[in-house]
């Protein structure tokens, strides 16, 4: 088999790895070396492994011996040395294009940095105990809505043993590890604000948790108790979250376990202290309060940890219905009951969008929208850098060939330019992680997440975000430096190495830049418009001046109502219906006459003032002023919905009745709950614009019977002294729960706080990346037309006006901006639909905006370009004539 | 006189028995000599060792097809190379010789 004449060559790679390590005297002997070895291995054995063995040999020689020059004078470190002089005076020599890398790589890392924070800020939210993952949230399907709650058998009239009944069944099931239940004060299904009182202090104290399920909640969720613990007793005790101990306590060096504290004046023993939750946790609580039965409410959130490897979700579900349909009287005939689902806990964060959430929680899409932006940014960014080092070191063709002349192989001079970019990244990195220290508390303030510096500059953290800026580094600096090194040396001395092709890689990514920058701006510029559109225009009805105020209570209304007509700067005072509303659940209903059930109106109750101060308009409130005590509207859906099903005119509508709940018979067997029409009002919405209308069924009263919340029409030129007086009047009739107010608009901007939040940071980013983007530009067209000095010379000398120099400096960049332009505007209507789509009433997407945009943008460029090459044209002839570069 | 460790002193030994020695052939002669293998990378490391001792000295010469038309670095041993095993041995004899019997 061993034939000596015939060579199988060894295979290449590991050769070329050899080269590009070892030093160059030691390369031929020890290369020949391998070689032999391997011929003598083929002879011996199969070919693989002969190339294994040939493999294996090479890689023994990647030792610090056989390095590049590693002995001598001219040392790793004398190399070191020389590459950082270089960069020095390199540096120092282009101070503006310098200037706008580090620049941009600092900003541009930052930026990333911040969004790195912000997106496993969101991810990795409520995973703050073992076993997350086995953690659900038990909803309950109905009519065609979910809700995140279950209710109590019998509702708010529920005994302990009643509201315990779901709780413990669903633990004696061999699926279920624990199961917990607890309702949050501030939550839609309990909705109160109260006064805490502890060690002499008495303050609003922000959401109470509570519950009658302490130890199964405490072993679901894990929290961190500091002191005290959620003790097995059935007397009743609250647990005390650390911020707020330290709010009432806050010299208290001892245990506060055994204090006393009293929620609405009644008292409970302090039992513990826990650390308070994660921010980004999907609900929040500053106190647990551990009762017998959970008060003012008619259901609990419920949570359930399912046994180890527990994969079966339907059959645990189907289990978990049967057992609330056996508890709740009347759930087995009720079509309406769906069923019950388990949502994984590590899901609510991310966009579950229930009735009574706990928290708005994140849309995803904006997570994306934040992930997408950092990496334009950091693209951007890397651009800049790779067009600019293009540029310069187009300059530097002199300085590599007489590198390469004196001896400099491929590798030294790849490895300088290599070694400036990571030298430009090293300390871009550190200016970006100090504006990252910077901005963060402005960052979590306007996003209100609470991303921690401390987390940032972890050593896991740390390691990671350094090798991912040299990674930037090497991949911004690995072009330029290629192109440089690979040139062969006739090129680089010779006067044609300057020469350039119409489009090359600078091109694509100037043009990309330009693209990016378009699009960004295009739809920075529409969620500013939808923003402006669902909070400014029109909602139907009249906001301005309305205030809401949290109340209950109609005798106490009826003082608080006459105190406040007092006061001539308070126009109207009325209860109920205020819009601006978070969805709630809908009703079922059927017309006279029609068979067909419909799920798809909520109902609404106000008194007469509250229509007169939204402006609704109705001729049916007449009645109202002829004596009648309520009368019921129908809003315009509803309206058409009923002339559609039925073929009857608006007309003929009147006086017909409206079954709400036909599923329920009365003993005397009625159907439902019947009324009878008797007006028609206006569309407005009563919830946001990214919910379509939907039938409103408003039953507008003389006096509502029951009182929830009082709305407040007033003047706002004196607006401070109102207010007082306002706040005044609630606590002579209110000394229970503390006062809570807000106006329509504020209510709204909570409704779009989201929507609020995200369009600041992308016109931020937005902004930002054009500016880098800019800077990038006029670095570009600075280098460009120092370039082109020489030729603007000689075509001046020959006669040539200043105003044709500059078009023909300028046709380059404005060719490039034109085909960026062109693919941008589509690719930007595209992601402004795909964003609109979350909203039922939107703005009209004009693509002649959009076509303007660009074509600011590039003006924009023409006028950089322009800028840029002007000086050039100014100076004088002989100047770049006579100089030698 | 310099120090020399076991290797470096087994591959000088090789050097001045070898014709035109080279570090493949070395490792070659080494596995035959000792019956163990040694990789090349340690046969060049201690070789640029030696020579950095000024024990040998090297020079580029003798391509062959076989090395896909490398030249070789083939050794040879230096004056000093020669003194200082020559008093390796005497030492090592010396030492021999106090040694009473090996029975």
């Amino acid at each position: 088999m061993s034939n000596s004449n015939h060579h199988i060559d060894p295979p290449k790679w590991p050769q070329k790895l050899l080269t590009w390590f070892c030093d160059d005297a030691l390369l031929e002997a020890i290369e020949g070396d391998l070689w032999e070895a391997f011929q003598a291995d083929a002879g011996q054995y199969s070919a693989r492994k002969a190339r294994l063995r040939y493999f294996i040999n090479t890689v023994k020689f990647l030792k610090p011996q056989f390095m590049q020059q590693t002995k001598g004078s001219l040392g790793m470190v004398s190399k070191a040395n020389n590459y950082l002089k270089i960069s020095f005076r390199n540096f120092q020599r282009h101070k503006l294009v310098s200037a706008i890398n580090l620049v941009g790589l600092s900003l541009g890392l930052a930026v990333t940095l911040i969004s790195w924070l912000y997106l496993q800020h969101h991810l990795t939210a409520d995973a703050y105990m073992a076993d997350s993952d086995r953690i659900y949230r038990v909803v309950r399907d109905y009519r065609s809505q979910t809700y995140t709650n279950l209710h109590f058998p019998n509702y708010y009239g529920t005994s302990r043993q009643g509201q315990l009944l779901n709780i413990n069944a669903f633990a004696d099931l061999p699926q279920v590890d624990q199961a917990a239940q607890f309702t949050i004060s501030n939550s839609d299904i309990m909705g109160r604000g109260f006064y805490v009182e502890a060690n002499n202090k008495k303050l609003r104290g922000g959401p109470i948790l509570y519950t009658n399920t302490p130890e199964q909640l405490q072993s679901i969720f894990q929290w961190e108790m500091i002191q005290g613990s959620f003790e097995s007793s059935t007397s009743e005790g609250v647990i005390i979250s650390d911020k707020v101990a330290s709010r009432y306590f806050p010299d208290s060096e001892e245990s506060i376990v055994g204090e006393e504290l009293f929620i609405d004046d009644k008292a409970f023993l302090i039992k513990g202290v826990v650390e308070h939750i994660p921010e980004n946790a999907h609900f929040d609580f500053n106190l647990i309060a551990m009762v017998d039965s959970i008060p003012y409410t008619w259901g609990a959130y419920t949570y359930v940890k399912l046994a180890e490897g527990q994969k079966d979700l339907f059959e645990t579900e189907k289990r978990m219905f049967d057992i609330t349909k056996r508890h709740t009287p009347g759930a087995d005939e009720d079509d309406l009951e769906k069923g019950v689902t388990l949502q994984p806990l590590r899901d609510i964060h991310l966009g579950s969008d229930y009735l009574y959430e706990l928290e708005s929680n994140l849309n995803p899409v904006y997570l994306y929208l934040f992930m997408a932006i950092g990496i334009v940014v950091l693209t951007i960014t890397i651009t800049n850098y790779v067009n600019l080092t293009i540029a310069i070191n187009a300059n530097r063709l002199k300085e590599v060939g007489i590198r390469k002349a004196i001896g400099a192989n491929k590798r030294d001079v790849f490895v300088q330019f290599i070694f400036e970019s990571l030298l430009t990244v090293i300390i871009s990195l550190c200016i970006g992680l100090g504006l990252v220290y910077l901005a963060l508390p402005y960052f979590n303030q306007s996003l209100e997440v609470v991303l921690s510096w401390s987390e940032l500059v972890s050593l896991k953290q740390l390691s990671f975000v350094i090798g991912a800026t040299l990674l930037v580094g090497v991949i911004s600096g690995w072009y330029p430096s290629y192109i440089l090194a690979k040139k062969p040396f006739e090129q680089l001395i010779s006067k044609g190495g300057t020469q350039k092709r119409k489009f090359n890689v600078r091109s694509i990514l100037l043009g990309f830049q330009v693209f990016t920058v378009i699009t960004l701006a295009g739809f920075a510029f529409y969620v500013n418009q939808q923003i402006n559109f669902v909070t400014q225009s029109d909602l139907g009805f009249e906001k301005e001046g309305i205030l809401t105020v949290n109340f209950r209570g109609l005798e106490k209304y009826r003082v608080f109502k006459e105190r406040l007509e007092s006061n001539p700067s308070i126009l109207r005072v009325g209860s109920g219906g205020t819009p601006a509303n978070t969805r709630y659940n809908t009703t079922t209903y059927k017309f006279e006459e029609i068979d067909d059930v419909f799920d798809d109106a909520n109902q609404v109750d106000m008194d007469y003032a509250t229509a007169q101060m939204l402006g609704l308009k109705s001729s049916a409130f007449d009645l109202l002023e002829n004596g009648k005590k309520d009368i019921m509207l129908l809003n315009e859906t509803a309206a058409k919905k009923y002339e559609v099903v039925s073929g009857k005119s608006r007309a003929n509508l009147l006086e017909q009745l409206l079954i709400m709940e036909p599923e329920v018979i009365e003993e005397d067997g009625t159907v439902g709950y019947p009324s009878e029409i008797n007006g028609f009002v206006q569309d407005f919405h009563y919830f946001s614009k990214r919910e379509a209308f939907n039938p409103l069924f408003i039953r507008v009263h003389k006096e509502i019977p029951w009182i929830y919340g009082v709305n407040i029409k007033l003047q706002t030129d004196s607006l401070f002294e109102t207010m007082s007086f306002i706040e005044n009047a609630y606590a002579e009739v209110e000394t229970e729960t503390p006062f809570i107010a807000k106006f329509i608009d504020d209510k709204l901007e909570y409704l779009y706080s989201e929507e609020y939040r995200i369009s600041g940071i992308v016109k931020a980013l937005g902004l930002l990346s054009i500016l880098l983007a800019f800077a990038g530009l006029i670095g570009l067209a600075y280098y460009s037309a120092k370039l082109m000095q020489k030729e603007v010379a000689i075509r001046k000398v020959l006669g040539a006006k200043i105003l044709g120099l500059l078009g023909v400096m300028a046709k380059e960049f404005l060719v490039i901006g034109l085909i960026a332009s062109l693919l941008a505007v589509p690719v930007a209507v595209l992601v402004i639909n795909s964003w609109l789509t979350n909203f039922a009433f939107r703005v009209d997407l004009n693509i002649l905006v959009l076509v303007a945009i660009a074509a600011l943008g590039i003006l924009i460029l023409y006028l950089g370009v322009i800028g840029q090459s002007y000086k050039t044209t100014r100076i004088n002839p002989i100047e770049p004539l006579r100089s030698e570069a | 006189m310099k120090s020399l460790g076991n290797l470096e002193e087994t591959v000088l030994l090789l050097v001045m028995i070898m014709d035109k020695p080279y570090g493949y052939a070395i490792a070659d002669e080494y596995r035959k000599q000792t019956n163990q293998n040694i990789s090349i990378s340690a046969i060049h490391t201690v070789l640029m060792r030696l020579e950095k001792k000024g024990l040998i000295e090297s020079k580029m010469d003798g391509a062959t097809d076989e090395r896909g038309g490398r030249r070789k670095r083939i050794c040879e041993v230096t004056a000093s190379g020669k003194s200082t095993i020559q008093s390796l041995k005497e030492n090592r004899i010396k030492l021999w010789e106090q040694i009473p019997e090996l029975g």
